[in-house]
């Protein structure tokens, strides 16, 4: 295109403006030429996310997690009739066919409590764990569009998920009450560690769910592998067994070994789940030696699981 | 890190791949895949921004166009940090607000109420500051009435104009707006627009992607033009226009097509046989050569450059095998100074089949008064010039 010469004769008035057609001014033009098969080697752009930060800037962000868990509750329960209701029965259902089935177990009967409670509480601490891992796993590839065209912390998904399971589980210490209520059972004063308890299993929950979620999105085959560990998952953590059972084991040349400490470094639930047993329903004090380890163990799954989820973070949007 | 105002964009020696083909994830074509890697075979990737350049102070404007896949919404993606770029640098200052895809974060089972509220904190408000903007948004939308009811029982409109509305008054530093007019009527498009130009109004720095080269004329002040994932051009939003309407033409015009015609010359010419002159007669000569001869409808049009055209001449009539003329003359010709395309099809009389499809045969320039600009955020859909005239009393 030539640019025009100023033809002021026939100019009859109005406004120029500023970006007259014809006028090259300020305009540039690139050959693509020039520009080079590979961005210079030293500008490559690395992704360093600290641990700290990232943690501040999601904190910041935290509405947001709020918002995608009511969303997806909302969405789930608006057009079931019994809506929220659901979410009682799924428990209550699970914890009466274990009763059933395990409760005449003479090997696992415990002294003074019963086994309905003892098996409800490992069942509501598995429920959290295994909801979160599975319905985590699954939220950034449920989110895809969102992934794709928003902007927030990626872990927002995978967390939302597990706040909705921390309601879920809350919503089931309703039938646990009843349960406290029909047996005429008084919980124990050591109940008052039960937090502590809690904030370890959340610890281990969202490193591995965090760490899952992330990987999922480059290998989908996870998920259905996920499903299948959980469901031994229920039963190889002490939830309708005591860990006790782990305190004396035989195997080849190896008599009596205590298997506890080396269990509770892989599934810091099975100290978790003891100890609520053990403080709130019998009456002990804590086990604080496992309790140490299932800290430790803990706390390595979140950190890994977080940095892990953020090294991989860059390639989210492209690859899903 | 350097303190620039907020809503400052930087973007330095920014380069972007995808990986090519990433198969199939199966066992098979994973080992298949590692064994071409083991024998140095060639890279598995394609660049889709190659060196990019820009910086837009607060309050710029600017507009992302080229064609489909030249890398102008992975450029937003970019920006919005919904993607990291491979190399170079990419900068924002203060929040980001992104209407890449409005329907996207619309949720079809919430009622409208519920969604405003589920999407605007997606995007960063706080409960509070929706509450204080509920009335707006849903009236913006147009939706008031139906604002209990299930998204999925609105129309598509009326999706579309509640997702750009929550994303709209996010009283973001930075806009990102990517291709959501073409959805919604004509009605709504102007009301965006104008939303849009409000926001801008009030300092919010704006990047823009639309094929819509009215709107991004309307819009921006400046303008990228990206082709194959490098910068073609850059500068006033005009003159990048000009360029890129130039090389659609071309590239229409060299794309082979079935026609049975062949244009031998195209003229365009004032009254003295000189340059055309904005309001002067003007004369379109066209040299044809046909193979055979027959009745058939002429359209003759003119445009910016892009097929549609400003206006448009047709007329039936016979001619015969081989080479013959066609003289158009047009009257009183109503365009403003800049550069014009003609554009021809011939179609049969018996058959209604082209002789020749709608095409770009030739090029030319307009002299005469420039063409008066609009208000800002307004759209022309093409350049008429109308002498007026005007009195206040």
């Amino acid at each position: 295109m030539a640019p025009l010469p100023a033809d002021p004769a026939t100019d009859t008035g109005g406004d120029t403006p500023a970006g007259d057609p014809g006028v090259i001014g300020g305009l540039t033009l690139i050959d693509a030429a020039t520009i080079a098969d590979e961005p210079a080697p030293d500008t490559f752009y690395r992704h360093r996310v600290q641990l700290f930060p990232a943690l501040r800037e999601m904190w910041r962000r935290r509405e947001i997690i709020f918002a995608l868990a009511e969303r997806d509750i909302r969405a789930s329960y608006k057009q079931a009739a019994l809506g929220m209701f659901w979410a009682l029965i799924s428990p209550v259902l699970q914890v009466i066919l274990l009763t059933l089935i395990f409760s005449h177990v003479k090997s696992l009967k415990v002294p003074h409590v019963p086994y309905i409670l003892y098996s409800f509480v490992g069942l509501l601490c598995w429920g959290f764990f295994s909801g979160s891992l599975q319905q985590g796993g699954n939220s950034m590839i449920a989110n895809l569009l969102l992934l794709q065209k928003t902007h927030f912390p990626r872990e927002c998904f995978p967390l939302s998920q597990m706040l909705e399971q921390s309601l879920y589980t809350a919503i089931g210490l309703l039938p646990l009450t009843i349960l406290f209520v029909v047996n005429g059972f008084v919980p124990k004063a050591g109940v008052v560690w039960v937090p502590l308890f809690i904030v370890i299993e959340v610890l281990f929950t969202t490193g591995l769910t965090l760490m899952m979620s992330a990987l999922v999105v480059y290998l989908r085959d996870l998920l259905q592998v996920t499903s299948i560990i959980l469901q031994l998952g229920l039963f190889a953590t002490p939830i309708i067994w005591p860990l006790s059972k782990l305190a004396k084991v035989s195997f080849g040349p190896f008599h009596h070994v205590d298997l506890r400490p080396y269990y509770s470094v892989f599934n810091p639930l099975g100290p978790v789940i003891d100890n609520i047993r053990r403080t709130a329903l019998q009456g002990l004090s804590p086990d604080w030696p496992l309790l140490a380890v299932a800290t430790i163990s803990a706390s390595l799954y979140f950190v890994i699981g977080y940095r892990l989820f953020k090294r991989l973070e860059v390639n989210f949007a492209d690859i899903s | 890190m350097p303190t620039s105002a907020d809503g400052t964009i930087i973007v330095e020696h920014v380069w972007k791949r995808f990986r090519s083909d990433r198969g199939r994830p199966n066992l098979r074509d994973q080992v298949a895949k590692i064994g071409r890697r083991l024998r140095g075979g060639g890279r598995d990737y394609r660049w889709v921004l190659k060196d990019i350049n820009f910086e837009l102070e607060p309050g710029g404007t600017m507009a992302l166009i080229g064609i489909n896949g030249s890398g102008k919404s992975t450029m937003l993606k970019v920006i919005s940090r919904c993607m990291y770029q491979t190399a170079g640098r990419c900068e924002t200052y203060g929040r980001i607000g992104a209407l890449l895809e409005v329907r996207g974060g619309i949720n079809p089972i919430l009622s409208g109420r519920e969604n405003i509220y589920m999407f605007g904190s997606l995007l960063g408000l706080s409960r509070r500051d929706i509450n204080a903007r509920f009335d707006t948004i849903a009236e913006f939308a147009e939706v008031t009435d139906a604002i209990d009811r299930q998204v999925k029982y609105y129309s598509s409109g009326m999706q579309v104009r509640l997702g750009f509305s929550i994303a709209s008054h996010l009283d973001a530093d930075i806009l990102l707006v990517d291709e959501i007019l073409a959805v919604g009527d004509a009605n709504f498009q102007q009301k965006c627009l104008s939303r849009i130009s409000e926001v801008v109004a009030n300092g919010t720095t704006l990047l823009f992607v639309s094929h819509d080269l009215a709107a991004v004329e309307a819009m921006c002040e400046r303008a990228i033009w990206l082709t194959e994932a490098t910068t073609r051009a850059s500068g006033p939003t005009a003159a990048v226009l000009g360029q890129y309407r130039g090389a659609i033409e071309e590239h229409a015009a060299t794309a082979s097509d079935g026609s049975s015609l062949r244009v031998l010359k195209v003229e365009v010419i004032g009254p003295d046989g000189g340059m055309a002159r904005s309001g002067e007669d003007v004369m379109i000569r066209l040299a044809l050569s046909a193979p055979e001869g027959g009745a058939a409808r002429f359209f003759i049009g003119v445009s910016e450059g892009t097929a549609v055209p400003v206006f448009v001449a047709r007329r039936l009539a016979t001619f015969p095998e081989g080479d013959f003329e066609v003289k158009c003359a047009l009257q009183n010709l109503p365009l403003p100074r800049g550069h014009y395309y003609v554009w021809l099809a011939v179609e049969w009389t018996g058959n209604k089949r082209p002789a020749q499809p709608w095409k770009p045969v030739g090029s030319f320039d307009v002299f005469g008064p420039t063409r008066v600009a609009p208000p800002k955020g307004v759209m022309v859909l093409s350049p008429v010039l109308v002498p007026a005239t005007w009195e206040f009393s």
